[in-house]
């Protein structure tokens, strides 16, 4: 299996600071450890000596160029002396690639891109050990990772399995837009136009809602205006903030001194759908938000028809991104002013060995240098000069040709690294967030910043005895809470079926559900 | 298939008659709307076409959808692909029901019966995903074409219409005054049985064809090198690409892709249907005929 | 002895053909039988199907206990009755009406039209039917307005879900299966229809005294195959028709599966589903041939 790269690439002079770095690195490279027969060096560029051959398995999203021809894993291997065989798979069909990937154990050295959830790490890994246990190749040879963890633990505990081991590195996102999934936007310009105030509380929310759905704000003479906008029904669950209904482990549960709690037959829960239905039956609310139908979103919000609306990311209205502007989310019923939707910043499942892998100490070296601030630049900006320069500020900005690319933005960057699609194993700072973020959405993100919950829980994985039964219930829970939800926005059923529709859940497990978390937060903690 | 009952004209008769027309005019009418809805679609502006301006007839006429799927590398090389399989598959998949359909129409070979069963129960039982495909990994097919054409080479359906044809259209006289011309059962199948089935492989080879141009589960599952891929996968990616996108960090960069696919979305159905509506006509002839024997039971 | 002898050589050339697709059922549908263990097992990849703990009938007994259990149950095999209560007789009823036409040209029309939706794919069935169903400019809409129904939208309602599944369904196949009843039509006895004539019968008459009848043995065959798979709904078509408003009608035995075993790795599980579900196919199949024989002498076998 094994190759070694036939030709070697013509050395360019190249005068970024980042090859200084690794040069110097070279130079002051320390004792070399054998293992599994290769050398490696503990310490700095190139990691072994001998070229080591590893092979990857993992999803290329349709952004991506095919991984042999990308730049930043070319130049990589370059610096690296590690060669790695790709078995990159389409993001159609992924998912179903992988499961009888595990189901045949036959396994590659690295899995990449491979987003392995918390069911997959307590089935692959806890329960039939097909991924190895990274702890302590992580202390030994990962020391930005293992810096990051020191620095914030609950970004460590994110990353443990249900036996308290990691299995897999994640991506790590400390930009401000990173800590929160969606954004609130509201339509300053249709505001302008009808002489109003960004609204703070929810009764103000509703006025200007009114007067979007009712003075044609955006002038055209016709009544083409939705004045709220939400992307499917499942985000519903994200967006009760202003009625105390957090987003904890990105469900729909509230985190309080460690008591989890799933709030899906609480008052507070029917008062946020009573006034989403009030919306809805106002024809506030997107009447067709509930038919996951994102090719009608995206055209909506392209054509400028909301008023506010809710996205993570302003990609797909970049065209009228201007008339668009974050604002402070609004205040309950209880004077409360608090944004749910937060996120821990950690992705898990991004990169992962098998227990076959013929290299682990070499892997995780190769995946720590993404952690520096250093690696973590050369991941989403590729070469200073080549690909990027850095504006006044200090802030790097990539060349108009990438830019302004005439295949599109995204098709020119996911030539050079796997920004496009996302879930690398890397660490993104404010610095590095502007590859994904526009300024509007850092701004967007930054209002809303300060609403964050104090402390954010990921799902903690739960025993591989316990894994049957969490499937099982959530499968139905799901299932059941989005119907019933829905039907209750947009007034399929009355309110009075709010008793049946509890004791419907309690039926399905969601107490059991909640104690079976509980015990497996207990149990990282 | 003339309809010519009778030449006496009852009054009756002609109130039927036009009953008849104006029935059958209404199907054709519910059938063509929507089919003219993709074409006009295809030919339209798809801002247009999401916002549902467009009926029957073009709006906004464009044909830069087209422009853009002949441009589209993906969509040539799946089409390149499909077309291998296509042929390649259906050369197998016909050669495979034909040399099992023949003997079994035997009604007097010993084991007949025991033999029909054990394929029948196959329509109805089957080992599932995993074992399938551990099976196609360790046979070497994994990722290959070999994985397209040969683990699904014969569909019992087919072969048991295949077999009824043979039953039922070939006179046993052939096959006795063959046997004294010192014909054995092996040569007779290429020397007398296919010159008279030529109904029974058009049947075959358009429900073959179809089915294999239309596939995708299997590339989806046994196909991991995209340049092996059938049109059908990169279709779907583009027609289901609003549908299965999963929202967070995924949705970078996907604005720009969904845009192209919602612009191509309708021509390259249209271009993806057009080789299977012109098969149809070229084995018309024979299908017919190869159905109904296929299907009754003598 | 001899005699056993000479009738194996009479066959061995017919043996020798039938060994290659034998070979090939063996190897792509009997050796993967095994797997079927693992619907009894709680199946771990490491230890591989054989040596993998078994767990009895948990995964059955996790199915039925599951919420939805009937509710999937019933949306199944009712989704398919109906189906086959609408799609059965449909191509029945519009190869009669073909065969009635008396201009040629217009009938080769109206023919080749009909078979063309067909060759359509799945896909665009399905975001046909959501254009169509919107409630503002769909066509259903459209038309429902002139006949003065209030704007509905069809997509988001769970009991239109099953309508517009059969209906668009009937819509595809419609024309293409009838194909087999208008070939079994042409082969009909003229002098029957002629002496019919003589005895003063109606058109309308002809039809049910000769033409239905003298169809009747293919009617019968093609529905028992038709019931041998009441149990499985076209797993695609389903899955992308779904939302969530409408799942308590249109959650049916196939998506679950695909949704549980193979997107989420719960193998075992899903095995389980599948093989209860292949079990009553197969049990149908067998009744239906069963009584078929008994009452029509037709059978499949």
């Amino acid at each position: 299996m094994k190759k070694s790269i036939s030709k070697k690439k013509e050395r360019k002079a190249w005068t970024t600071v980042l090859c200084t770095a690794i040069s110097v690195a070279m130079l002051s490279g320390s004792l070399p450890v054998r293992a599994d027969g290769n050398e490696i060096n503990k310490e700095g560029f190139p990691i072994s000596d001998e070229t080591i051959t590893m092979t990857v398995y993992g999803q290329r999203d349709q952004n991506q160029a095919e991984w042999k021809d990308m730049f930043f894993l070319q130049k990589y291997e370059e610096m690296t002396n590690i060669h790695l065989d790709y078995q990159e798979v389409p993001a159609d069909g992924f998912s179903e690639n992988k499961q009888l990937l595990f189901a045949s154990n036959e396994l590659p050295d690295i899995f990449l891109r491979a987003s392995l959830n918390a069911n997959e790490v307590s089935m692959y890994g806890v329960g039939s050990g097909q991924l190895m246990i990274l702890d302590d190749l992580i202390a030994e040879y990962a020391p930005n990772l293992t810096k990051i963890f020191e620095e914030n633990p609950s970004m460590k505990q994110a990353c443990m399995s249900a036996d308290g081991h990691i299995y897999t590195i994640p991506f790590i996102d400390m930009s401000a837009t990173g800590k929160m999934d969606f954004k609130q936007w509201i339509n300053t310009k249709w505001l302008e136009n009808l002489n109003l105030e960004i609204p703070t509380t929810l009764d103000e929310f509703k006025e200007v809602l009114i007067a979007f759905r009712d003075q044609d704000p955006n002038g055209n003479g016709e009544n083409d205006e939705i004045p709220m906008g939400i992307r499917e029904p499942s985000s519903v669950y994200a967006l009760g903030g202003s009625f105390g209904l957090q987003h904890q482990m990105r469900d729909t549960y509230n985190i309080d001194d460690g008591k989890i709690h799933n709030w899906l037959c609480d008052d507070e829960f029917k008062n946020y759908l009573i006034w989403l239905n009030d919306l809805y039956s106002e024809k506030l609310l997107w009447q067709d938000y509930y038919k996951n139908d994102r090719p009608v979103w995206r055209a909506n919000l392209s054509g400028e028809l909301f008023g506010a609306m809710y996205m993570p990311y302003s990609d797909v209205f970049l065209n009228c991104e201007e008339d668009y502007s974050g604002y402070e989310p609004l205040i309950g019923p209880t004077g409360e002013k608090f944004w749910a939707d937060g996120k821990s910043g950690v992705e898990t499942g991004t990169f992962a060995l098998s227990n076959t892998c013929s290299n682990p100490e070499a892997a995780i070296r190769w995946v720590d240098y993404f952690f520096s601030e250093e690696g973590g630049l050369f991941f989403a900006f590729g070469e200073e000069g080549t690909h990027y320069t850095f504006n006044e500020e200090g802030i790097p900005v990539f060349n108009d040709e990438i830019l302004n690319a005439e295949e599109g933005f995204m098709t020119a960057l996911g030539k050079i690294n796997m920004v496009p699609g996302g879930g690398f194993p890397c660490l993104r700072t404010d610095e590095t967030s502007g590859v994904v973020a526009s300024e509007r959405t850092q701004e967007a993100s930054k209002i809303l910043e300060p609403y964050l919950p104090n402390v954010y829980y990921d799902k903690p994985a739960v025993s591989t005895e316990n894994m049957d039964r969490v499937v099982a219930i959530e499968q139905d829970l799901n299932t059941y809470r989005d119907e019933a939800v829905t039907k209750f926005i947009i007034g399929e059923w009355d309110f009075d079926m709010w008793d049946e529709y509890c004791a419907t859940l309690e039926q399905i497990g969601i107490r059991d559900l909640e104690e079976i978390y509980q015990e497996a937060l207990d149990a990282i903690k | 298939m003339k309809g010519k009952h009778t030449k006496r004209a009852f009054s009756g008769d002609r109130m039927f008659d036009m009953g008849v027309t104006v029935l059958a005019a209404c199907v054709v009418g519910i059938v063509l709307v929507p089919l003219l809805f993709v074409l006009a679609a295809s030919f339209s502006d798809p801002d247009l076409v999401v916002r549902g301006k467009v009926l029957l007839f073009p709006k906004g006429f464009t044909l830069k959808a087209y422009q853009m799927v002949f441009e589209n590398k993906d969509i040539w090389k799946g089409f390149r692909n499909t077309c291998f399989y296509t042929v390649a598959g259906t050369a197998i998949s016909v050669a495979l029901t034909v040399l099992a359909a023949y003997p079994l129409s035997k009604k007097d070979l010993p084991g007949r019966n025991i033999l029909m069963m054990l394929i029948l129960f196959t329509m109805y039982f089957s080992g599932g995903m995993i074992p399938t495909y551990l099976l196609v990994k360790d046979l070497g097919m994994y990722d290959t074409v070999w994985a397209l054409l040969i683990p699904a080479a014969i569909s019992t359906y087919n072969l048991i219409v295949a077999k009824t044809f043979f039953e039922n259209s070939i006179p046993t006289e052939v096959y006795e005054s063959a046997r004294l011309d010192g014909c054995n059962n092996l040569a007779m199948l290429p020397k007398i049985v296919l010159p008279l089935s030529k109904a029974i492989l058009a049947v075959l080879v358009l429900y073959y064809a179809v089915g294999i141009w239309n596939a995708y589960f299997d590339a989806l599952i046994y196909l991991r090198n995209s340049d092996l891929h059938p049109l059908q996968i990169i279709l779907r990616n583009i027609l289901l690409l609003g549908q299965t996108e999963q929202m967070g960090t995924n949705d970078v960069g996907m604005a720009e892709k969904i845009k192209m696919a919602e612009a191509i979305k309708y021509s390259a159905i249209v271009i993806s249907s057009i080789p299977m509506l012109i098969l149809y006509p070229f084995v018309q002839k024979y299908f017919v005929k190869g159905v109904m024997i296929g299907a009754i039971k003598g | 002895m001899k005699k056993k002898y000479k009738k194996i050589r009479k066959y061995a050339g017919l043996y020798i053909m039938l060994a290659i697709p034998f070979l090939w059922y063996i190897i792509f549908k009997y050796i993967p039988m095994y797997g079927l263990q693992i619907a009894f097992k709680r199946f771990n990849p490491t230890l591989g199907i054989t040596k993998s703990p078994w767990v009895g009938l948990t995964y059955f007994k996790q199915f039925f206990d599951s919420y939805y259990f009937g509710n999937i149950l019933w949306n199944t095999v009712s989704l398919s009755l109906f189906t086959m209560l609408v799609g059965f007789p449909m191509p029945i009823i519009l190869a009669l009406l073909i065969n009635e036409i008396k201009n040629t040209k217009f009938q080769k029309v109206v023919q080749n039209i009909t078979y063309m939706p067909n060759f359509l794919s799945v896909v665009v069935i399905v975001s046909m039917l959501t254009l169509f169903s919107n409630r503002d400019y769909g066509l259903f809409n459209k038309i429902g307005a002139l006949f003065g129904a209030a704007p509905v939208d069809f997509m988001a309602k769970p009991a239109w879900f099953q309508p517009l599944y059969v209906f668009s369904n009937v819509w595809q196949y419609m024309g293409f299966n009838a194909i087999i009843y208008i070939a079994a039509l042409a082969s009909v006895d003229q002098e029957l229809y002629e002496a019919a004539s003589i005895d003063g019968a109606s058109r309308m008459q002809k039809i049910i005294h000769i033409s239905l009848p003298c169809i009747m043995g293919t009617i019968i065959i093609m529905f028992i195959m038709r019931i041998g798979s009441l149990m499985s709904v076209g797993f695609e078509k389903v899955y992308l028709m779904q939302n969530s408003v409408t799942l308590s009608a249109s959650e049916v035995i196939s998506t679950f599966i695909y949704k549980n075993g193979i997107q989420k790795g719960q193998f075992s599980y899903s095995t389980a589903v599948g093989l209860f579900n292949s079990v009553i196919n197969f049990t149908l199949l067998m009744l239906a041939n069963f009584v078929s024989k008994k009452a029509t002498k037709t059978s499949l076998w």
